[in-house]
């Protein structure tokens, strides 16, 4: 039996990635380092030195790496994007962005003119549950449902004015997924992944870590659209089977005496055929039957640090936290082995997400409790190890909540005005950017779409948003369409 | 082709010196040029045309340019005066621009890519010829081109074959040489039936490899059912078929299979393309066809219109129409015109010459067109009884009526007169602008619909409802019948599902009306039956009221022991709508009896006031209605023609019960305005609907079709016309892609400007004419398969563009992947049709709209054209193999190859399964390992193994029963096949097609 880094007829070897002739050369030594990229961190430099950086790789050819920008437009400051999507709408005058006014007011008839929203119930205005608090040098207001986020403020730049142009949930995810109402377009992990491949010649460039929550809007929010399917975002989840069919069904001795008879067969056939496709598909056989084994090593957190563990909340007493603790730490993870954009879904709480349409206090306690000790291990973890800089770390939801109630305890949807942060990759942190009016209702100082935080988050991976395009059916597409302004105080 | 292109000589190295004497196509080396660069600002986009100058017509590039007024001191122009002057490149301003060194001066401005060296040079030489500006190659006529010589006359078989020969003698490419005939079949058979070919074919191949032969089993797989199964998914691929509505709970689309049934059936019947596209766009308005069992099969292909994604809680419901309407007219565009008639509803089309007005002239069409669940008849003679029992109760009503005195005639003949101008206002008010009509005063009651005539200008389905009677206009005396089949006189001027038996099943719906008032009120009584309000037809509703409460609303589920037995004792109540949050919206009512119930409406009046109109207001709006005289009705009860009427009721109970099925409906007769930059708020000029200017006198002669209603048959008629050529090119062009893997256009849902020029008009227009001549795509099937040109091996080396290529070496889409394990394993349940089989959900496929119950993990062994398509829950098996998602018209899968997929054959257990199957079917057969195997390879491959193969397999066998370890024969025998089994299905042999 050959081993992982064999080959079985001298013809075709165990390298899955270059053209023909590259192959032949230098096709030993990427088993290796393909093999490497999927246990630790590969640098750009090393694999550069081999002759098969992705750059070099024609369309088509890698089924994994090929990207379609060869170089970057202006200098990357983040490698990757890690987005935690706040399934569901968390309240802005809750979280981040502090409303004293809403005291004064509480209970009263809210003083605004207010547009439909989803239920259209207007009720009085809903002061917040929460007290906040200054943190750090910044003195950045976070409040009570953040603790830790709070300890790691000073990496924020908080943007208290971004909008949505859509009061229901599967539009507006739609929205902040790719950046249009409709389903069927691609994600924006996609289009990062589309333009600058995957680091990693052995993983997605886009990985969706599953807690539990898939977003209204289903899998169409990580879909490909009309760009080629690898970029579509492959999901996985904390606990059971990481990827679908990455777990062997049998014993590996099994499994190499079936292995070494379709190499026979193969290889005749592509000898025969003389087919680039045929040879490719032998090639994806052989790196697929390598991602069997790295795939539970990759997804396993067995290894991590017993400080490491408990610093991301292994052993809260939620056990939604500790799903999201898996999460985060497993996010780290794919980026340092070079994935290009790691989503992290929410754990179902029992509260309906984030959507707190009654009952504001108990679900958002409940999610946020769930969440905050994790992301703030990230962001630290991250920053440890030298990956803060190069990791964009987004926190956002495809809308916020009414500063008025719903019913008596909960709050509505509200598109006008709401608020997102990001840490890390360029960002400059500590600061708050944009403004809503004096109630936490519309954004009033430099309001944002997702456009806007679409175009930032491409720039600060070193792409040009109006530069980076896929033709579809009869025009050239982009992330941001025909919008896309910078969020400039973002930019450290 | 007419000689070397210039691209061929200049890719040859002739750059420099650009052959002057090659002529320059526009179409092909100019146009594309001018479409990548100039257009987006200097194209057919007035909105966003810099300096006025426009650059895709003759007629603005020729033009005196706006910067030519400014002048010098001396006088002379400043600029050139104009972008092109035909004959003098050096004249002509827009190669000075392009050629600029001087980055301030140089077009495209800064930030976008200069021309390149060649493009510059290729404008040079177009404007030295002349400047000749053709329409696009996709909106000139069809041409009916004469075969082409050719110098190898062995070659060619069919007349196509001189066309493809053709594209390569003239760059020097010989024919290609044939492929093997075991290849042939199996390419033949999966392209016919997505089947791979049988043992028992593959045998009778091996012996008898003729032409005949061949041609035998392209008549005979023709013939076969799967067949359908295979095309019928093609073009479901352009149906963007699915049976979910996606978004957030991902809801059903009832009975959706039935139009996945309908297609395959229309397939197998070989229903010419021309009916096929009539019945998609107006199958409830053209004549009838029988099919899938039904006397009228063809409005179940009007679902077509509703198989789009849809949201069940719009804010605002305008809007939400406007997007599912894009989202219509974006797949008609893609599938019928082959052009992103998509692109125009914001903007006249950047590149092609689409006005937005085209745009809402298919979106018009779409708006007065609306989604009914109806009924559809099951039994022929359905529709027959019920046109007599209307004839027989018309006659009865002349009876009863003998005798009547003239007062009563009066009355009946105001309602007719207060309908007519009821009805017309309507009309008027809705052709109006909103802020142009007046709100009447507060408190009036405006009657909407009195349904007078039983509701004659009502549409209706089912048996139910009457049809419109004359008794409306000339009785007093409105007959129905009691359950016992004795006559009974029925309110007049009322829309009635119980007139003839409650049993009977039917849903009728209203005129629409704009919301002028807060508040709907509807005179109605009934039993277990719905009656709803539709806004914008939004139809969600139905699976999530949120947003809309209340617009929809069951009757008469009140204590059953308080209600009266017969009909005519119920009271009439008033159901209030509140319709606050749609004011100046488009509106109808809808009548559902879908049961043992019945409803029964008589007025409909809108008001300001939230207080139900007293019985003093509805009388005067309802002065003509009244009870007719029982007396008169009882003296029937022995006459002749209330035996006929009871008759014909008694037939319909008798005959098979109607079918709920979703379809098509006009609504209306409105033409649509122009939304200004897309906005369902800001409306400019009307677009006069279904008139396409790209169907009419812009490109192909002035063509008048009557648009009535909704417009759906005229621009049915307009499409299908033999003489207008989108519809017939992309239809040739699918076929060809389907059977060579490459498009004679690469792009066959966009033919437009940025979309890939044909590698060959003369071939496509060939093809073409002979579907715009009546050929059925059996027929052209045929035609193809039996060329030269399918039967070819595929080319060693890539050929340049513009020379065809045999079909290459190409990977099986998804469905013949699974679809050919189900066969080779002994699996395939080859029954047909009917509800899909459930989707097996894997514990990665989460999220809300989950089904509750996880389908079987082979699917039952159905063909996957019968697997479940839900929009949030797709196969993950098919989906890694490309089954496009169905967001929109997929004319062209993709075809990857990535490392998901070998997995997929590691260890899914869906081969898994299947491979064991294998292993079972095998022992099942007395025979020795070498027969075996030889009817693997024959099954799986289709053709027999070679003695290397059948040495390493037995070897292989031998090893696999050694590692059972110590177990009896049977079992260690059927792990051996099942490991084997496993191996031919990952082998890239069993799902690559030479």
């Amino acid at each position: 039996m050959n081993g992982p880094h064999g080959h079985h007829c001298g013809r075709f070897r165990d390298a899955p990635c270059t053209r023909r002739d590259m192959l032949r050369t230098v096709g030993g030594g990427f088993g290796m380092i393909a093999f490497a990229g999927l246990f630790g961190r590969v640098s750009n430099a090393s694999v550069l030195q081999d002759g098969i950086a992705a750059t070099n790789t024609p369309a088509g050819v890698n089924p994994l790496a090929g990207r379609s920008l060869s170089a970057t437009h202006t200098r990357a400051k983040a490698r990757s994007v890690i987005f935690l999507y706040m399934d569901g709408g968390p309240s802005q005058v809750d979280t981040f962005d502090p409303k004293p006014r809403l005291l004064d007011l509480d209970g009263k008839p809210f003083p605004m003119e207010t547009a439909p929203t989803q239920f259209n119930a207007k009720g009085n205005t809903l002061a917040s549950p929460w007290k906040f608090r200054q943190y750090g040098a910044s003195g950045l207001p976070v409040s009570d449902l953040f603790p830790h986020v709070g300890g790691v403020a000073d990496e924020l730049c908080v943007v208290r004015s971004m909008t949505s142009d859509f009061s229901e949930h599967t539009n507006a995810n739609y929205f902040l997924h790719t950046g249009s109402g409709i389903a069927g377009r691609p994600s924006m992990g996609a289009w990062s992944s589309y333009g600058l491949g995957s680091e990693n010649a052995d993983l997605p460039g886009f990985v969706v870590i599953e807690g539990g929550l898939v977003p209204p809007g289903g899998l169409d929010c990580f879909s490909a659209g009309f760009l080629p399917a690898r970029h579509q975002g492959s999901v996985m989840r904390p606990t059971g089977e990481p990827i679908a069919n990455a777990s062997p069904r049998e014993s590996l001795d099994a499994q190499s005496r079936k292995r070494q008879l379709l190499a026979r067969l193969d290889s005749a056939f592509a000898h025969e055929t003389q087919a680039e496709a045929v040879e490719s598909a032998i090639r994806n056989h052989e790196l697929a039957y390598r991602m069997q084994a790295a795939v539970p090593e990759l997804a396993s957190l067995d290894g991590e640090s017993d400080e490491t563990k408990a610093l991301y909340g292994f052993d809260a007493p939620d056990p939604h936290t500790r799903t999201y603790a898996r999460e985060c730490c497993l996010a780290r993870r794919l980026v340092e082995r070079g994935v290009r954009f790691v989503e992290v879904t929410c754990p179902r709480t029992g509260h309906d997400r984030w959507d707190q349409h009654g009952e504001l206090k108990a679900g958002h306690e409940s999610n946020a409790r769930a969440v905050d000790q994790p992301i703030a291990a990230l962001i630290m973890d991250l920053r440890r190890r030298g990956l803060l800089e190069s990791t964009l770390v987004v926190w956002a939801a495809e809308f916020g909540r009414t500063p008025f109630a719903q019913g008596s305890n909960g709050r509505d949807h509200n598109p006008f005005g709401f608020t997102v942060w990001m840490a890390g990759g360029g960002v400059k942190g500590g600061t708050v950017v944009g403004a809503t009016d004096e109630f936490g209702y519309r954004a009033v100082d430099k309001p944002y779409k997702m456009h806007d935080l679409h175009a930032t988050m491409l720039h600060l991976m070193g792409v040009d948003h109006r530069r980076l395009t896929f033709r579809s059916g009869g025009r050239d597409h982009r992330l941001t369409d025909v919008h896309g302004e910078l969020i400039e105080g973002a930019l450290g | 082709m007419v000689g070397p292109s210039l691209e061929a000589a200049t890719a040859r190295g002739h750059g420099d010196d650009l052959a002057l004497d090659v002529s320059v196509d526009f179409d092909r080396s100019v146009r594309p040029i001018l479409a990548a660069k100039c257009f987006a600002c200097h194209g057919p986009d007035a909105e966003s045309r810099s300096a006025g100058l426009r650059l895709d017509t003759f007629e603005g590039a020729t033009a005196l340019l706006a910067s030519a007024i400014k002048k010098h001191d001396d006088g002379s122009n400043m600029h050139a005066a104009r972008a092109i002057v035909p004959g003098s490149p050096e004249k002509s301003a827009l190669l000075t621009r392009v050629a600029s060194t001087n980055a301030s001066i140089r077009m495209p401005p800064e930030g976008h890519d200069p021309l390149t060296e060649r493009e510059i040079a290729m404008l040079r030489a177009w404007i030295e010829q002349g400047a000749e500006y053709a329409a696009p190659w996709a909106f000139r006529p069809l041409t009916n081109p004469a075969v082409p010589a050719v110098r190898d006359t062995s070659w060619p078989r069919a007349e196509l074959d001189s066309f493809v020969l053709a594209t390569r003698e003239s760059q020097g490419f010989a024919a290609p040489r044939d492929i093997d005939r075991m290849s042939l079949l199996r390419r033949a058979s999966f392209d016919l039936r997505g089947l791979p070919p049988t043992a028992a074919e593959v045998a009778l191949f091996e012996s008898d490899s003729s032409d005949a032969a061949f041609e035998r089993f392209v008549d005979a797989a023709l013939a076969e059912p799967t067949f359908g199964e295979r095309w019928g998914r093609h073009w479901l691929d352009l149906a963007r078929y699915a049976e979910t509505l996606g978004h957030e709970f991902d809801y059903e689309i009832p009975s959706a299979w039935r139009y996945r049934d309908y297609v395959i059936e229309a397939f197998n019947a070989d229903v010419p393309p021309a009916r096929l596209v009539a019945e998609h766009i107006a199958g409830d308005l053209i004549e009838p066809r029988a099919g899938l069992g039904l006397p009228n099969v063809a409005p179940i292909a009007t679902m077509w219109w509703f198989l789009g994604p849809a949201t069940h809680a719009p804010v605002d419901v305008r809007q939400d129409e406007a997007d599912r309407i894009a989202g219509q007219v974006d797949v008609i565009g893609r599938s019928f015109f082959g052009l992103s008639i998509f692109c125009a509803r914001c903007h006249d089309h950047k590149f092609d010459p689409i006005p937005a007005s085209d745009f809402y002239a298919l979106a018009g069409v779409a708006r007065n067109t609306r989604r009914v669940e109806g009924f559809l008849d099951v039994a022929p003679q359905a529709s027959s009884l019920l046109l007599e029992a209307a004839r027989a109760a018309e006659r009865a009503e002349e009876v009863a009526m003998r005798g009547s005195d003239a007062a009563g005639d009066t009355r009946v003949a105001t309602s007719t007169v207060a309908f007519g101008a009821v009805g017309g206002a309507i009309a008027t008010s809705l052709q109006s602008s909103p802020q142009s009509s007046q709100s009447p005063p507060q408190s009036s009651l405006v009657v909407v619909d009195t349904a007078a005539q039983q509701g004659a200008h009502w549409s209706r389905s089912g048996p139910a409802f009457s049809p419109p009677r004359r008794n409306g206009a000339n009785g007093v005396t409105r007959i129905a019948l009691a359950a016992d089949g004795s006559p009974r006189a029925a309110e007049l001027g009322t829309i009635d599902s119980a007139w003839l038996d409650e049993r009977l099943v039917g849903s009728a719906r209203s005129l629409v009306f704009d919301v002028k008032h807060r508040y709907i009120h509807v005179r109605v009584r009934g039993e277990a039956s719905w009656l709803r309000v539709v806004i914008d037809n939004y139809w969600l509703d139905e699976a999530n009221a949120l947003l809309f409460e209340g617009l929809r609303r069951r009757l008469g589920d009140d204590d059953p022991a308080t209600e009266p037995n017969d009909p005519r004792e119920f009271p009439w109540r008033v159901e209030t709508f509140d319709l606050v949050r749609f004011a100046n919206e488009r509106a109808y009512l809808e009548l559902l009896d879908d049961g043992a119930g019945w409803i029964e409406v008589d007025t409909v009046a809108m008001s300001d006031d939230a207080t139900p109109p007293t019985a003093e207001a509805w009388e005067s709006t309802l002065d003509p209605d009244g009870v007719g005289t029982q007396a008169k009705v009882d003296a029937l009860r022995t006459s002749e023609v209330l035996t006929q009427l009871v008759a014909a009721r008694d037939a319909l109970l008798a005959s098979p019960a109607p079918m709920r099925a979703l379809f098509a409906e006009d609504s209306g007769e409105f033409d649509e305005p122009v939304h200004v930059r897309g906005s369902s708020r800001n409306y400019g000029s009307l677009a006069k609907r279904a008139q396409v200017s790209m169907l009419n006198s812009r490109f192909h002669g002035s063509r008048s079709h009557d648009i009535a209603g909704s417009g759906r048959v005229a621009l049915a008629e307009a499409l299908t016309d033999p003489a207008i050529p989108y519809l017939w090119r992309t239809l040739a062009n699918r076929v060809w892609l389907k059977l060579f893997a490459r498009g004679i256009v690469e792009t066959p849902d966009d033919f437009g400007q940025l979309g890939a020029a044909p590698s060959s008009i003369e071939l496509l227009d060939h093809l073409a004419s002979r579907l715009a001549q009546g050929a059925t795509m059996k027929s052209l099937l045929r035609e193809i398969m039996l060329s030269r040109a399918y039967q070819a091996a595929p080319d060693a080396e890539e050929l340049p563009s513009g020379v065809w290529s045999a079909a290459p070496i190409r990977r099986l889409d998804a469905e013949a992947i699974r679809d050919a394990m189900l066969a080779v394993s002994g699996r395939l349940d080859s029954s047909r049709g009917g509800p899909s089989v459930p989707v097996h959900l894997t514990e990665h496929m989460q999220g809300r709209g989950r089904p509750g119950q996880s389908g079987p993990v082979d699917g039952d062994g159905r063909r996957s054209v019968y697997l479940a398509i839900r929009r949030n829950f797709l196969d993950p098996f098919l989906q890694t193999f490309d089954q496009p998602p169905p967001a929109t018209t997929c004319g062209k899968r993709h075809a990857s190859n990535v490392p998901a997929q070998s997995l997929a054959f590691l260890n899914s257990e869906l081969v898994h399964v299947l491979a064991q199957h294998w292993a079972k079917s095998l022992m099942d057969q007395e025979a020795d390992d070498q027969d075996r195997v030889r009817v693997m390879w024959r099954t799986a491959y289709g053709r027999s193994p070679m003695r290397d193969e059948i040495e390493a397999t037995l070897a292989f066998l031998a090893d696999e029963r050694t590692a059972a370890g110590a177990v009896d024969d049977d079992t260690a025998n059927r792990a051996a096949y099942t490991a084997l089994a496993h191996v031919l299905f990952a082998s890239k042999e069993f799902i690559y097609l030479r």
